[in-house]
């Protein structure tokens, strides 16, 4: 049931709603993301006069489509680089380190304040969705284990030291790439309002 | 093309949850330090070393191969993130705070280890 008499119960949109609360309750909606894309629900008024809670799923499509982007993407990699028979530890530290480096220039490119350039659900899309779903720990942490276990102390430092250095490094070269853009951003669209 | 399938719906499950989780957490826990992507490796290492575990003893190679593409590539990897545990650590040394920074490496590198080994221990345990 869509509309309990708990106002504080948490509701998804759609959902089982009459069909002639739905523009009402659309159009409120609508109203309230325009004034504020981070909110999350909305009060609005039920059939019997009581209120119920709207809850947006935008967000967690957003990071589920992502996610399901960034997973695909690092299974093509690691998939590419499995014959190749290398170091088996190097194809995810090739999608660690370069997830680290796009999280890092996105990161730094756009601002959740100042100039936005990526708006907060593009920032959710990009940084949460797909490169929270491209790279990954839990991985990292199986071969870790597979190495230790298999009593390859080398591989098990290596793989460890290597995947946070590269990946910090990764970060920081992120960080130092996107500081130039906001400003020739600006420059080129004071150009084109010239 | 089935294991494409597999690994999109696993890897937005498993970021869905973490979106979700991890925001719980950052709540209750507060912002200071990264609690929530860490909860939320702790989680994905315990799954990939039990899911692992399982897989590892099935005697059907096509069956394992789809269980490791839903759940291990899938469901742990969207569920674990590096770049975020990495963004944060060097959030933390830009603000001056090496030792949460060197906390953060130590304590999630250590303890996901210790949260696989335990995964693949009980998947051992109960198999015998």
């Amino acid at each position: 049931m869509c509309c309990s008499p708990e106002p504080s119960e948490k509701v998804m949109l759609p959902g089982r709603l009459m069909s002639h609360q739905l523009p009402q309750i659309y159009a409120i909606a609508n109203n309230s993301i325009f004034l504020d894309p981070e909110i999350d629900s909305i009060q609005v008024p039920a059939k019997i006069g009581k209120s119920c809670q709207i809850v947006f799923m935008r967000r967690y499509i957003l990071v589920a489509i992502g996610g399901g982007i960034g997973s695909v993407v690092r299974f093509g990699i690691t998939e590419f680089m499995a014959p190749l028979a290398l170091w088996p530890p190097l194809s995810l530290l090739v999608v660690n380190t370069s997830g680290c480096f796009l999280i890092s220039f996105l990161n730094f490119v756009s601002d959740p304040s100042g100039d936005i350039y990526l708006g907060p659900r593009s920032r959710l899309f990009f940084l949460v969705g797909i490169c929270g779903g491209y790279t990954t720990f839990s991985s990292f942490s199986l071969l870790s284990f597979n190495a230790a276990r298999n009593g390859s102390l080398l591989d098990l430092w290596l793989n460890i030291g290597l995947s946070h250095i590269l990946c910090l490094f990764s970060v920081w070269l992120g960080a130092i790439v996107a500081a130039p853009f906001p400003r020739a951003f600006r420059r080129i669209a004071r150009l084109l309002r010239s | 093309m089935v294991g494409i399938v597999l690994v999109m719906l696993g890897g937005a499950l498993g970021s869905m949850w973490r979106y979700s989780w991890s925001g719980f957490v950052a709540e209750r826990l507060g912002e200071t330090f990264p609690f929530g992507t860490f909860v939320v490796n702790l989680v994905g290492s315990v799954l990939i070393g039990a899911f692992s575990g399982v897989i590892a003893h099935l005697s059907s190679s096509a069956d394992a191969a789809l269980l490791q593409q839903f759940l291990v590539i899938g469901i742990c990897g969207g569920l674990t993130t590096f770049s975020s545990f990495s963004l944060q650590t060097y959030n933390l040394i830009t603000e001056g705070r090496w030792l949460s920074a060197l906390a953060n490496i130590l304590f999630s590198t250590g303890f996901c280890l210790a949260c696989v080994a335990m995964g693949w221990q009980v998947t051992q345990w109960v198999s015998l």
